[in-house]
């Protein structure tokens, strides 16, 4: 049991990492007032460009870099659209998830079949080797790849970025009020398109961190939607870093635990009343195809909850979200 | 042009697409002076300061500050050559705190990066360091100095006397203290000149007067005031001299003290401006409308109107006199169909309407400008012609066949647009509604209820933040359609347009009509007195006919007698807010 808890703790911490790079970009992205939709495609290219760069030059930080950069640059398409151009964010988000699926999905085919050396697992630096020792939770926090160290540490680092600094009251400023911002002397586009490149740069991480860290492989359309449930994640943790933090330990938790579930055997003694009724539910309920559904069904139960205890203005979601900004009414 | 000038704008010129914003205007403010910038609503004033501020770009023109030519291409330039901007609607992160919201935009770097040699001297951070440019660049951007920040705007507050919590999120405060949120980020940046736009709009008379105050405290220091307002009596109050713009032409500059309300009114409007209407005797026909014992919920779900007896006859304005807040809003919707009553019953011409959907209130010939005509009285986006048609268009005879006839729908705008007087709409098909100033949107509002020739008409608030011209116009309007036989409920906060317009007078207080009274015999003091719950003293009740219930009456007396003592020290101050 223990052995089976550590080793759920370990698949959990990894599988959060995806949505620890995915959602800080997006929370940075909708805090300058523009909702990314595009977070699923930019994934995509970062984690096909990021695994091919790999298995070209077999430099997997190499890799990293232009997932990152590739992600960064769909991103710079969804900025010009909707910030210079004032389109619709929410069709240029899913336009860029659509495109970015089709472009890997065609010039994916050919590294379908390659093999890679990615990321491999290391200690902590420093304190590692010590911690590691911890039992149950030792190895799953202190034992891991580097992107998923890297994941962790942007966490306080976006906090204070958006709390701590000034161009972090600006980027909150411009997401409420884009036209008070302005008179104060922001320059609300430059703002915005450093949200939106940000954004798209921490998607392409997630993506890339997927290919040569998480699983090390390519595989058509292998984001599985996390980025869709990254943006459900951003209302989830109410625009806060730290609050998606527990998020993404959430539904990294359920996509391990779907993996790891075979290994249990949860029913009840034959003998027991009920158990020809309780039994083939609980078959059903831990049949891998159905536990496959339970990130998304949490996705739904999540946004749900979250919607209804709270009114749009409690939800702290920022005001000017979605609006495009234009200075003369004309 | 004036030589004491300290700022100069000449030659200023701005188009918008069928309209000249500002044509060829010099404006000159001096050091330490209180300028009023007058006129009516799309005159021109707003569009000339949002050029000063670098909100717009100019299309000819050039503004001096001193002996230096300013240039001005974004709110940042503006700010950085020491002019400080207070808007109509404050420009104010609620979610933020008070001295977030003054710091936002200067990227003050942490008090350790602060520069050497100022009085934050001591930092642990080497001299060097702290003068690098790199340094200072990352520090602007990646750090925030707001307790440091925090500390100068606490002393700049105490200053001035402002009494104000720099932590507090903005959104806990009330609307005076908002605005000197406003101020202080102007003192906060050292403005040598500050441009306060129709700043009174929000705030109550005593309000308005600490506000006076504090601008001649900022003038004797010897900045440059430019106080924009649509207010005459404002104007006399506080300036030194007075810009008068009609139109986009600047009509001329004169002393406060050498004109008087009647000379300025002319000079806005171009033409003498009657300040009181002649009311003709008018026959009262038939009820138009009868409600009885009406109650209904705000939308908390809170009672706001507790028993309410109404009739009106054809012929007849009745005015309904209160304080915000007292069941008016929730009067007007009840009236016009927009709001369901929980009790009580409502009939109209002699139609019984109670619990009936609004469009069965608009086809029973009831007509309603709402209090709000941005949210409520119009669909911004939408095109004027489409909002002047908004509840005529299933009228037969703009049928064309299955469709609708579009160019009759235009002519039919257009009457209105003529008839009414609104401008700013060089075609009823492009300019969306959202667009027309606040006074000619309010034309295009009442237009459009009266063209349908109802037999009853519900306005709530119709000349609230509206120009002197077009409230003129409006008020005649309204009298004009009484005469035609229209019945009106008139819900106004205005006593002298009440006054002025109404047959009769009632008071609401508390969801119930606690007064009746007629212009004629009312006593102003004692109305004023009945919108605040003041008591009367016994006997002194105007008499009471059919259409008040005595139970309103009396339980109206029994609240008055209890909140004796708060209706005495509120009468003190909210006695001018009935004025």
């Amino acid at each position: 049991m223990v052995g089976f808890t550590a080793g759920l703790l370990d698949a959990a911490v990894r599988a959060s990492t995806v949505f620890i790079f995915a959602a800080l970009g997006e929370i940075i992205s909708e805090r300058g007032g523009v909702l990314n939709l595009g977070v699923e495609g930019m994934m995509l290219v970062g984690a096909l460009g990021g695994f091919a760069t790999t298995a070209v030059t077999g430099n997997y930080w190499l890799g990293f870099l232009v997932g990152m950069a590739l992600g960064t640059l769909l991103a710079l398409v969804h900025a010009f659209l909707c910030i210079t151009l004032k389109s619709s964010q929410v069709i240029s988000g899913i336009m860029l998830t659509l495109l970015g699926t089709g472009l890997t999905t065609f010039f994916g085919a050919a590294w379908v079949d390659r093999s890679i050396d990615g990321f491999p697992q290391m200690t902590l630096p420093l304190v590692g080797q010590y911690l590691v020792e911890i039992p149950i939770v030792g190895e799953a926090l202190f034992r891991s790849t580097a992107p998923d160290f890297i994941a962790l540490a942007l966490v306080p680092i976006v906090w204070w970025f958006l709390f701590r600094t000034n161009l972090g009251l600006e980027v909150i400023a411009v997401g409420e009020d884009p036209e008070t911002a302005d008179t104060m002397g922001v320059d609300v586009f430059k703002m915005r398109y450093l949200c939106v490149l940000l954004g798209g740069a921490f998607a392409g991480a997630a993506g890339a961190h997927l290919s040569l860290a998480f699983s090390q492989l390519w595989a058509t359309g292998m984001t599985a939607g996390r980025g869709w449930i990254a943006v459900a994640l951003v209302i989830f943790a109410q625009w806060r870093p730290e609050r998606a933090l527990v998020g993404a330990y959430i539904f990294g938790l359920l996509d391990a635990l779907q993996l790891r579930s075979q290994g249990i055997d949860l029913a009840l003694d034959a003998a027991t009343p009920l158990a020809g009724v309780v039994n083939p539910v609980l078959e059903l309920l831990m049949h891998p195809t159905i536990m496959s559904t339970y990130p998304y069904l949490a996705t739904i139960l999540v946004l749900v909850v979250t919607v209804v205890r709270f009114d749009e203005a409690g939800l702290g979601a920022p005001s000017a979200l979605l609006e495009p900004y234009s200075r003369e009414t004309d | 042009m004036d030589e004491d000038a300290f700022l100069r704008m000449s030659g200023v010129r701005k188009t918008f697409p069928g309209v000249v914003a500002n044509d060829d205007v010099d404006f000159s403010v001096r050091r330490g002076e209180i300028h009023g910038l007058l006129g009516e609503n799309g005159a021109g004033k707003s569009t000339l300061m949002k050029i000063l501020y670098g909100l717009y770009d100019a299309d000819g023109g050039s503004v001096h500050l001193g002996d230096r030519r300013l240039n001005l291409d974004s709110p940042q330039d503006a700010i950085d050559s020491g002019i400080g901007m207070v808007h109509q609607h404050f420009k104010l992160i609620p979610r933020l705190t008070v001295a977030e919201n003054v710091v936002l935009g200067e990227r003050e770097p942490a008090r350790a990066f602060r520069r050497s040699g100022s009085d934050s001297a001591d930092s642990w951070l080497p001299d060097a360091v702290r003068d690098s440019r790199v340094a200072r660049a990352l520090a602007e951007r990646f750090s925030i100095g707001l307790d440091a920040s925090a500390t100068e705007i606490e002393a700049l507050a105490d200053d001035y006397g402002f009494d104000v919590d720099v932590h507090a999120p903005v959104r806990e405060l009330d609307v005076g203290e908002r605005q000197r949120v406003e101020i202080l980020k102007a003192l906060y940046r050292d403005v040598d000149v500050l441009v306060l736009d129709e700043p009174t709009a929000v705030l109550t008379p005593t309000e308005a007067d600490r506000l006076f105050e504090t601008l001649r405290a900022l003038a004797d220091r010897g900045i440059a005031i430019i106080f924009i307002t649509h207010k005459l009596s404002e104007v006399t109050a506080i300036t030194d001299r007075v810009t008068v713009l009609r139109e986009g032409e600047n009509v001329g500059t004169v002393e406060t003290s050498t004109v008087d309300q009647a000379d300025l009114a002319r000079m806005m409007v171009g033409r003498e401006v009657l300040f009181s209407l002649d009311r003709e005797r008018v026959e009262l026909g038939d009820p138009v409308l009868d409600a009885t014992g009406l109650r209904a919920d705000d939308d908390r779900g809170i009672e706001a109107l507790s028993g309410i007896d109404l009739s009106v006859r054809e012929g007849e304005i009745v005015g309904i006199a209160g304080v915000s807040g007292n069941g008016q809003r929730e009067l007007a919707e009840a009236l016009a169909g927009v709001r369901s009553p929980t009790a009580g019953s409502l009939s109209v011409a002699g139609t019984d309407l109670t619990d009936e959907s609004t469009r069965t209130f608009v086809d029973a010939g009831v007509s309603f400008v709402p209090e709000d005509r941005h949210e409520y009285g119009c669909a911004e986006e939408l095109s004027v012609m489409r909002n002047a048609t908004l509840k005529a268009f299933r009228d037969g005879r703009f049928d064309d066949g299955p469709f609708l006839d579009y160019d009759e729908l235009t002519r039919y705008a257009e009457s209105i647009v003529d008839e009414f007087d609104v401008r700013g709409v060089h075609d009823v098909r492009e300019v969306p509604a959202g667009d027309l100033s606040g006074g000619n949107l309010q034309k295009l509002v009442l237009g459009r209820e009266l063209a349908r020739d109802p037999d009853l008409l519900v306005a709530h608030q119709p000349t609230r933040g509206v120009d002197v011209g077009a409230i003129e116009f409006l008020r005649e309007a309204l009298l004009d359609q009484r005469e035609d036989g229209t019945g009106v409920v008139l819900i106004s906060e205005d006593l002298d347009e009440l006054f002025d317009l109404s047959d009769r007078l009632l008071v609401i207080y508390e969801g119930e009509f606690v007064h009746e009274t007629t212009p004629e015999a009312a006593d102003r003091e004692r109305v004023g007195m009945r919108m605040t719950g003041g008591a009367p003293a016994a006997g002194d009740e105007a008499v009471a006919d059919a259409s008040a219930s005595g139970a309103a009456m009396t339980d109206g007396g029994e609240t008055g007698g209890e909140s004796d003592a708060e209706a005495v020290d509120t009468a003190g101050t909210e006695g001018g807010d009935a004025r």
